[in-house]
Formats: structure tokens, C-alpha cells, sequence
């Protein structure tokens, strides 16, 4: 039975007290400064989802929104044609007698790249429903990586049209598996843009905000193409097994290139349609509670392989300690260790006494990465005689490893300023890197992340990400005795300071400073690299 | 006789599942191929007599040239895999070897087509069954696969603007549950110009349609040209679904596409007035919020209700709705220390208006439970294999149909049942028929089932092996028609028609029904149009004195014609 109750209406969302106030600001094009009509800004109360508010700008690119109470809002900004922008609005209190003030802002759009193109078989034919891959050239950890990004297939007559992406350097993959030619035992090999079977091969395409590219992709001839038939051992319910490319340089992204059917009564998988090359198999299961991985490498040539056993391997435990020399204690701040490997990143706290676990470790190689804390420094980290920041971690599972043994020094050096560059830049977000030579290329040391959207002296940090400071300044805690080279970047440039070409044509650019113990630097950065470059 | 292989959540008459998967992603096809091509387990039993082959070529439907690298797929009435795939050669030939005599379904795939099955029904989800009998070792069939249409155009808004990432889905009509619905068969997305497009859909009769992309579980907002006041948020425009032809026409009507051949459409979103519903579950076992859903009585089969979560006080708040019909759901259920299982829910019809906002109390209520009894007239036992049993609303389009589960010792159980009016379903394999149900001295085959909040009840079903069938002759102006769609009445009238089967007619229009108690059966039979001009009728009560009669007798199988059913609607 309906019950219409005229009830009062509740929103369920406490109406902040406060005068009101105003809201307005103007959308622009990031490039060229131009006012963008007809854009559509979503202003959320922050922590209020339910309460968005959709304005419309005019002609000119404003838009207002008033009666708007005291708090923190969330603003975003959307165009056909742009990347979306985003805005955080923090209001202020009026007094009582004033009447309601206006705030403004300008919310700032990119406009958006795209790829379009064909992909045509060897006769030059259209490839309908071919798989597209667009990785993006990134810099992870200051070294070059490409980064899956978004996946697409053409249309029935074999174009395709990918769209919001923003500036950067893209290699384009194609996978084609038509179903008849897979039963006749024939396939296209995996082609990259224009025409390379490897991705470490391949062209990538630059682009500039803006910028439509047009490519056409042409398969190479049809290969024989052959099975790989194997079982996981031991038979586990749900093991996920996958094919890839073994000189794969992606990161993330669509991980198989064939066809994959399994039979979960059996543990048995086939790959059908392959062609040659050297390919992983990964196995990933749940084991005893935990996540287990597996990678066989496997090489087709000209005939079926079969009898191909992937077995999980066993785990082990690695401890440690982490004490600050000279003190001979456990560091007093809160201190994390993480271990970064191919297979992902595992973290753990240091507790009181100074110790900490790894448990379930797989064999492989790990990157150690030591976050000391407050004002402490990491000097050394040391397992089994062996320095593992030099040369790296290894773990085998045969084996029980020795302690890892981590040395933090403290007080740490304290690197402060603000980036106030010399032309008129407008750009939202940048990066201050704090870098030291190492032989002939650059280590990261310590960065932050500075906005002129944010007040001065104000931290915004979301989902436990590094912080943004306001008012385009800075401070870098914990700073380890020694020279440096101090260098500003947009946030969205990739940049890759561990290869020795950027020290070569970077390191005049850097400002030099000498961090020691305990002191504090001060240093003002008025030029940035890589600005207005994809 | 070959049939038709139809999924309806449970099996018709021993047949397997259809191709209502069908009307989802690009994606569903490699999921029906990756499940179709699990590796047959080695300690399946080895059929007696496999000598049998089924022989073909595929060619195109229009031009009859042969179509190469054409990936065909056998499998049986339960969908299982039956014979290894293979590929159509440069003649378009292919052959399965190995057979055992029976049923199967034949479905082709290609860049070109996607997955088609053999002599494509014009109601989507549908294929026919190819039948290879004892005495004919080889069967021969011609596969024609008419080429796929295009469809294609640009989103715009009501500013003349392109729509980013509109969601535009493609139905086609079918005559399902008692009226006309629209099936979605495909989904695609535009692009930055707002231009989309959409291949390798079969020819037919579509409705296109398209909508915001959705960021949230109400309908997508629409901005407001400023100065805006941020009171008005109270009052949102949202954007519905654009669709051409019109779904507000007075005849429905669909757009027509030829074989081969491309259309352009182009819709523009409108915002319009939306508003909130706001209200509280009342009852709630416990302190933590519940799932709510707000589902609409919509024309669009398997259109996606909206969904939020209640708080801890049982709150909800649905915000950018559309005004219209609307039902009102919600479930819980959990396990009591003694092992008992309880359940609530709701299930409240409510009319949502285009001005102000209302105030809804829900509360939950225990639902009832129905313990199903199998008796035998002949005094055996009667296996629950071959009975299927399910409520359906007595309002059409009021809610979904439930199906008995097993739930031993008894053979059949529903649970979670919502206070409301139901009609009895049955459905038999072809020696069995249902005699009698009762519920208490209640006859509930011929008469509504009564749900009340909490109640339990034991429903006593009585089958027989000594049943009757019709044999039905489709007919226009003396002559056979083949492929026509047939409906037979079980129980109800026309005006009011609970329970009913449909099939299709072969290529000698005939249709064959088994397992019917003894009784008098009405049958309708009607042509549908490929292109959607006609699927079937608005409703059966105009078409009462259309119908065929039969008077069924335990034992025989009763010959009779059933005439054509004169069509309604217009083609576009």
C-alpha cells in the first residue's frame, strides 16, 4: 500500500551556520587563456556527494553559484573536447553585517589529445574489431616505462578514434584473432605502431595538447600459429593463468594475447592462436590465505607446445631492524619498509622495539625502499653482508634469509623555500625534487609537491597520497647529509632523472646546495624544466 | 521437429538455454565461446553410435555466395559443447563428424557477423534446434547469414552540443510475458563529437536509444545556466533517454533496417523536471543500513532499477528520478541461532509524480514461504526432474517471476516470497502433466495464489504420465505457414492469461505440444515481422475470437489448424 506522508523534507545534510557566500569563477582554456562556454562545472560540498550542484558557464565563461553556506567544495569542470579540470574552493567566514562576498576562481581545461586511425590487413583490407592498445611513455622512479592506458577496437569497418588523453609520447598495439583463422591455425602476430612485432621497438607518437593524430596500422602477413597446453600444479580451484609477451615493457594493462580456455575440473589451460615468440605464463592463486604468483617462460616456434606445468612456489620470511646509529635505539618516529618488486610492493610498520616482518615472500628480486620517519635519514641497509641499496634484495624462498639490518641517521638536514618563477606560468601543480649525482646519472633524495591553489602555509593530502602544500612552498624533511641539485617540474611531466642524458643537459639548471646535519637550507627556485612540453 | 532453444531462467520443456545473454556487450560472445569450448572432461561416458555427421556451407543470405573462416560451433540443448569447433573453407563448407543422433544448436562467428545462430528468429534470444534423427546419418543444412546492418549518427544536447560518452543501446520487440517489450541486443558508447556507431547487428526492426552517462545512482544531472542559487539542487533537471522512433507515439513503430544496409540516427537529450524520493524502511532487524532498489514499469526489458543504501536509522534518499511507475524493493535475511532461516522484504508499488517530493514509509515484512508436496495420480514416485513449478504476479510487469527451488527433503520450495496475488506456473518434460494443485481445499491452478506477509503453506502437486498433446497446423487462407509464433493458452483467459507456452512453427508450419492434462487449450499463432512490424498482439483479449480451440484427452494427440493471426501496428 503507497503512503504519500506530508512530511517536512529532510535532506539529511546539515546546513552549515554561517552567512552565505558566493561562489564564481570562470573556465578557461588552459592553453590559450580563452573562456570556455558551456562548460559544465559539478560543485560538491566536500564529504556530500548527494548534494552536487550542476552550474552551466555563459559565453564568457563564467559561471556563479551563490547562496552558497560556509565550508570546503569540490569543483570540477567538463568540456567536449577537454580533460576534465578540477578545483578545491575553501570559503571564508563574512561578517555578520556584510553582505555575501564572491569568490573567485578560474578552473583551468586542457584540451584533450586523440589517436584515430585504421588498421588494414596485409591486402590493405579494414580490420573490423581489432583489440587496440595505447600505453603512454611515463617516468617511474625517474626511469622510463610504458604505462598501459586505455584499450578500444574498431568498428565494423575498421576505425578507430581514441579520445581524452592528455599530452604525452604513445605506442599503439593491435592484437587481431579473427575466429575461422584461428581454427586454420593462422594468426597475426601482436604489431606496434607502424610496424614493429616488440613494443621496445616500437614508434611513439608525441602529442601536444590539442592534437589529433592520424595513423594507419597494416598487419603483417598471417603465421602459422600454434597451442600451448599445460596444467597448474598443484590443482587449485580459481588459479587465473595468462599469457603475455615475455619482453613486455608495460606496465598494468591487458596482460594476455591469445585466447585462453581453461577447465577447471582438470587444472588444465590452452592457449590457442599463438604466434612465434618468447611469452610468460603467469599462474596467480590463492593459497593458505595468501596471494602466490608464478611466471614460466615459454618460446614458440614452429610446432604445439604442451606438457607445460606451472607450479607456485613456496614463501619465506624476512626480518629486520631498523636502529639510528649512533643511539643504538629504534627510531622514535613512525618508520615503514616497503619491498618493491615485479610482482607488486609489500610494506611493513617498524614496531616500538625497532623490528620488522615480512612474511610470505616469494623468490625474487626486491628494491629496498625505507621511509624513516620525522627528521631521520636513511645512511644503510645491509643483509647478509651485502650492501641491498646498491645492489638490490634477493630473496629465495629455498633458503631462510638473514636479517635485513637498516641504519637511519637523524637529525636529517631540513631543505625549505618556495618556487616563484620568473615568467608568469600558469600551471597548477608542480614538483620540487631534491636530486644527487650518482656515477653519471641522478637519484631522487626527497620531493613534494607544491600548489598555488592552495593557501600558503596549508598541506591537502588525499587517500594517503604525499601531500600538496599551498603558496608554492616547500619543505623537505630528513634530507641526508650531502650535495644536491634542487629542480622544479610541472606534476604532469614525465621526467626521467635517472637517465644520464638528463644530467647531462639538466645538471647546469639544478640550484646546488650542500645539506648537513641537522641545519636547515634555505633556496628559492625561480625556473622550471619541461614547462608548456608534453 | 526441430525446436526453438530459449532461456527463460529455467529450462521449457527439457530444452536448454536460449540467447538472452545475448543483448549485453560485444563481450557476451567470447563468453559463450570460452564456456563452449571448455576442454571436454576425459571421464565423460562415450556416446553408443557416433557415426553421425552434420554437413553444411555458409553463404551470405542475400547473394547466396559462399562466406570462408566462418568459426562454427555445435552444441547441445544444455549448451554444452559437442563436437570440436571448426572453420567454413573457401566454398563456405564444414562438417562436424562424430555425432551421436539428437539435438544441437548451430551458431557461426565471425569479424564480419559476431555470433549468429542457424536461421536467425526474428525475436531476439531465440535459435532454432537442428535435429539429426536415428535413421539419417548425415544432415545437410545450408547456413545463411544475411549481412549485418549498420547503425550510426551523433548525441547531441539541448544545447546543440555533443554528448561524451552517451550510452546508446539498441532494442528490438518482442512479445514477452503477456505484452510487447523492447530488448536490448547491444550497447555502445559516443565518442568526443558525440558520434557513435554500432556493426554487425543483424537486420531487423530497432528502437535506438540513448542516455547521459550515468555518475551516480540517480538519472545524470543536467547544469543550469547561471546565476544559479544553490537551493535550487533541490530541484534538479536530469536527462532521460532519447529514442527514435518515439516511444510516445500512439502505434509503436520501428526503425527498418535492410540487410547490408547502414541508417543514420541522430537524438538529442532533453533535460526534464526530476525529482527525489525520499523515505524509510521501517522494521530493520538490525542497526545497519540495507539495499534499496527503486525499479521502473518500463516497456525496456531489463531495464537497470536504481539502487542506494539506507542508513543506519533506515533512511534512503533517491535523488534525480523520473516521474512515473515505480516498485519499491528491498531484502534482507539471516540465519537465527536455532539454524532457522528468516527473511523481510518489500515490494511496494508507488507513483512518483512530476512536482514535489514525497515521503515514503516502507515497512519490511516476513516473507512468506510455500512448501510444494508431489503426489502421483498413478501412485509412483515421481521424480522433481521432471516438474518445474514458479509464481508469477498476477499484474504483468509487477515483478519477477519465482521459480521453486529444490531444498531437500521436499522436493520443491519458495521462499522469500512478497505479499502480493500470484498465478502458477508449470512447466513438465513431455510425458508429465500437472493434474491438480492445491493449497489447502484451495485450487490454485485455476485460481490466484494469495501471499500474505509471513505466511507458510504447503501447495500439494499432483502430475500424471497419461497425458494428452496438440498438434497444430499453422494456417493462413488454407495453407501452411512456417515460422509463425504460437501461443498456447495452459490456464486463464485471454483477457487474463496465467500461464502459457510459445513456440515457433517449423517449415511446415506445424508445432507440437505434449504433456497436457486433459482439458480445453486456446491457441493463438501470428507471423512476426523480422523488421518488428508486427511481434504480436497488444494484448489476446482483442483477439479472443481468433483463437484456436482444442479439447485434449489423456493418451492423444489432437490434430488442428490454427489460422493466422490478423497482424496489428504499422511498420515504419
Amino acid at each position: 500500500m503507497n503512503r504519500l506522508c506530508a512530511l517536512p523534507l529532510v535532506w539529511g545534510v546539515a546546513l552549515l551556520a554561517g552567512p552565505p557566500l558566493e561562489i564564481a569563477g570562470r573556465v578557461i582554456d588552459a592553453q590559450t587563456g580563452a573562456p570556455v562556454a558551456r562548460a559544465r562545472v559539478s560543485i560538491t560540498p566536500s564529504g556530500s556527494q548527494s548534494d552536487e550542484i550542476v552550474v552551466l558557464t555563459g559565453d564568457d565563461g563564467v559561471f556563479d553559484l551563490t547562496g552558497v553556506p560556509e565550508g570546503n567544495y569540490q569543483l570540477s569542470g567538463e568540456r567536449v573536447g577537454y580533460l576534465r579540470g578540477f578545483q578545491n574552493v575553501q570559503s571564508q567566514p563574512v561578517p555578520a553585517a556584510a553582505d555575501a562576498k564572491p569568490v573567485s576562481l578560474a578552473i583551468r581545461l586542457t584540451p584533450q589529445a586523440v589517436i584515430e586511425g585504421a588498421v588494414v590487413d596485409e591486402s590493405g583490407g579494414a580490420v573490423p574489431f581489432a583489440n587496440i592498445q595505447i600505453y603512454r611513455r611515463v617516468a617511474i622512479d625517474g626511469r622510463r616505462h610504458a604505462q598501459f592506458v586505455s584499450e578500444a577496437q574498431t568498428d565494423d569497418k575498421g576505425s578507430f578514434r581514441i579520445f581524452d588523453l592528455a599530452a604525452g609520447a604513445y605506442c599503439i598495439g593491435v592484437t587481431v584473432s579473427p575466429a575461422g583463422m584461428r581454427l586454420r591455425e593462422l594468426a597475426y602476430p601482436p604489431v606496434f605502431y607502424p610496424n614493429s612485432p616488440a613494443m621496445a621497438n616500437a614508434q611513439f607518437v608525441d602529442l601536444r595538447p590539442g592534437q589529433e593524430q592520424q595513423i594507419r596500422i597494416r598487419l603483417p602477413e598471417p603465421v602459422p600459429a600454434h597451442e600451448i597446453r599445460g596444467q597448474v600444479v598443484p590443482p587449485l580451484e580459481g588459479a587465473g593463468v595468462q599469457l603475455r609477451p615475455a619482453d613486455s615493457v608495460a606496465v598494468g594493462g591487458p596482460s594476455s594475447f591469445a585466447p585462453q580456455y581453461s577447465d577447471q575440473k582438470t587444472h588444465t589451460f590452452k592457449f590457442t592462436g599463438v604466434t612465434p615468440g618468447v611469452y610468460a605464463i603467469d599462474v596467480t592463486a590463492l593459497l593458505d590465505g595468501q596471494q602466490r604468483r608464478a611466471t614460466t617462460i615459454v618460446t614458440v616456434a614452429d610446432r604445439d607446445i604442451a606438457g607445460i606445468r606451472l607450479e607456485l612456489p613456496g614463501q619465506t620470511t624476512l626480518t629486520g631492524t631498523v636502529r639510528v646509529e649512533g643511539q643504538d635505539a629504534p627510531p622514535r618516529s613512525a618508520a615503514m619498509v616497503a619491498l618493491h618488486s615485479s610482482s607488486g610492493q609489500f610494506g611493513a610498520s617498524v614496531q616500538a622495539d625497532g623490528s620488522f616482518e615480512f612474511r610470505n615472500l616469494q623468490s625474487d628480486n626486491y628494491r629496498v625502499v625505507v621511509s624513516p620517519g620525522g627528521a631521520a635519514y636513511l645512511r644503510s641497509a645491509w643483509q647478509g653482508g651485502r650492501d641491498v641499496l646498491q645492489y638490490g634484495l634477493t630473496i629465495s624462498a629455498e633458503t631462510p634469509p638473514s636479517p635485513l639490518e637498516i641504519t637511519l641517521g637523524s637529525p636529517g638536514g631540513t631543505v625549505e623555500g618556495a618556487v616563484a618563477l620568473r615568467d608568469s606560468v600558469q600551471t597548477d601543480f608542480m614538483v620540487v625534487a631534491l636530486l644527487r649525482r650518482a656515477g653519471n646519472a641522478m637519484v631522487l633524495e626527497k620531493q613534494a609537491t607544491v600548489s598555488g591553489s592552495l593557501s600558503a602555509g596549508t598541506a591537502s593530502s588525499i587517500n594517503d597520497r604525499p601531500p600538496v602544500y599551498g603558496g608554492m612552498r616547500f619543505t623537505l624533511q630528513g634530507v641526508a647529509p650531502g650535495d644536491y641539485l634542487l629542480f622544479a617540474w610541472p606534476a604532469e611531466a614525465q621526467v626521467e632523472y635517472a637517465d644520464p642524458e638528463f644530467a647531462r643537459q639538466h645538471d647546469d639548471l639544478g640550484k646546488p646546495l650542500t645539506v648537513t646535519e641537522g641545519a636547515k637550507v634555505t633556496v628559492n627556485i625561480d625556473r622550471a624544466l619541461f614547462l608548456n612540453q608534453p | 521437429m526441430a525446436r526453438i532453444a530459449r532461456r527463460s531462467g529455467n529450462p521449457t520443456r527439457g530444452c536448454g538455454v536460449s540467447l538472452m545473454t545475448m543483448r549485453a556487450s560485444l563481450a557476451v560472445p567470447w563468453l559463450l565461446a570460452a564456456s563452449a569450448l571448455a576442454v571436454i572432461a576425459a571421464d565423460r561416458e562415450k556416446p553408443v553410435d557416433t557415426g553421425f555427421s552434420l554437413r553444411g556451407q555458409v553463404v551470405d543470405g542475400v547473394s547466396g555466395r559462399p562466406i570462408r573462416d566462418v568459426e562454427l560451433r555445435l552444441s547441445d540443448l544444455h549448451w554444452e559443447q559437442a563436437a570440436e569447433p571448426t572453420a567454413s573453407d573457401s566454398q563456405g563448407r564444414f562438417v562436424f563428424s562424430g555425432l551421436t543422433a539428437g539435438e544441437y544448436i548451430l551458431s557461426g562467428d565471425s569479424p564480419e557477423t559476431g555470433q549468429v545462430f542457424l536461421d536467425e528468429l526474428p525475436e531476439p534470444g531465440m535459435a532454432y534446434t537442428i535435429e539429426i534423427k536415428p535413421e539419417e546419418h548425415e544432415k545437410v543444412v545450408v547456413f545463411r547469414i544475411a549481412p549485418r546492418i549498420a547503425i550510426g549518427g551523433t548525441v547531441r544536447d539541448e544545447f546543440g552540443d555533443p554528448v561524451e560518452r552517451a550510452v546508446v543501446t539498441f532494442r528490438r520487440p518482442a512479445w514477452e510475458d503477456r505484452r510487447i517489450v523492447l530488448v536490448e541486443v547491444q550497447e555502445v558508447t559516443t565518442d568526443d563529437r558525440g558520434r557513435y556507431r554500432a556493426g554487425r547487428l543483424p537486420p531487423a526492426g530497432y528502437v535506438v536509444c540513448a542516455g547521459a552517462a550515468r555518475s551516480g545512482p540517480g538519472a545524470p544531472m543536467a547544469a543550469t545556466s547561471g546565476p544559479v542559487d544553490f537551493a535550487s539542487r533541490r530541484a534538479p533537471r536530469v536527462y532521460t533517454q532519447a529514442c527514435d522512433p518515439d516511444l510516445g507515439g500512439s502505434q509503436p513503430a520501428w526503425l527498418k533496417v535492410p540487410a547490408g544496409q547502414q541508417a543514420e540516427v541522430n537524438l538529442t537529450l532533453v533535460p526534464v523536471p526530476a525529482v527525489s524520493v525520499l523515505g524509510r524502511l521501517r522494521n530493520l532487524p538490525l542497526a545497519s543500513g540495507l539495499g534499496v532498489r527503486l525499479v521502473r514499469d518500463s516497456d525496456f526489458s531489463g531495464e537497470p532499477a536504481l539502487s542506494t543504501s539506507t542508513g543506519q536509522d533506515g533512511t534512503f534518499a533517491f535523488r534525480g528520478v523520473l516521474p512515473g511507475h515505480y516498485r519499491l524493493e528491498a531484502d534482507t535475511s539471516w540465519q537465527e541461532p536455532d539454524g532457522t532461516r528468516k527473511s523481510l522484504m518489500v515490494r511496494l508499488p508507488i507513483e512518483v509524480g512530476s512536482a514535489g517530493l514525497e515521503w515514503i514509509e516502507a515497512p519490511l515484512e516476513p516473507a512468506g514461504v510455500i512448501d510444494v508436496v508431489l503426489h502421483s495420480l498413478e501412485g509412483e514416485r515421481i521424480s522433481p526432474e521432471k516438474v518445474q513449478l514458479g509464481l508469477r504476479p498476477t499484474v504483468a510487469g509487477s515483478g519477477n517471476m519465482q521459480w521453486a527451488q529444490p531444498d531437500p527433503p521436499a522436493p520443491f520450495r519458495f521462499s522469500a516470497l512478497a505479499a502480493g496475488s500470484y498465478r502458477l506456473v508449470t512447466r513438465t518434460t513431455e510425458t508429465t502433466c500437472v493434474e491438480s494443485a492445491m493449497m489447502g481445499e484451495q485450487d490454485v491452478l485455476h485460481g490466484p495464489v494469495k501471499i500474505t506477509p509471513g505466511m507458510t503453506a504447503r501447495l500439494d502437486v499432483t502430475v500424471s504420465r497419461d497425458c494428452g498433446g496438440i498438434k497444430g497446423r499453422v494456417v493462413q487462407d488454407g495453407k501452411p505457414v512456417p515460422g509463425a509464433k504460437v501461443l498456447l493458452l495452459l490456464r486463464g483467459t485471454a483477457r487474463q492469461p496465467d500461464d502459457f507456452l510459445a513456440d515457433y512453427a517449423n517449415a511446415q508450419g506445424e508445432i507440437q505440444f505434449a504433456g497436457l492434462a486433459p482439458g480445453r487449450y486456446r491457441m493463438w499463432a501470428w507471423r512476426v515481422d523480422s523488421f518488428g512490424s508486427f511481434v504480436g498482439p497488444a494484448n489476446l483479449d482483442g483477439a479472443e475470437e481468433q483463437s484456436a480451440v482444442a479439447q485434449v484427452d489423456r493418451g492423444k494427440l489432437v490434430a488442428i489448424d490454427v489460422p493466422l493471426l490478423r497482424p496489428e501496428g504499422r511498420p515504419r
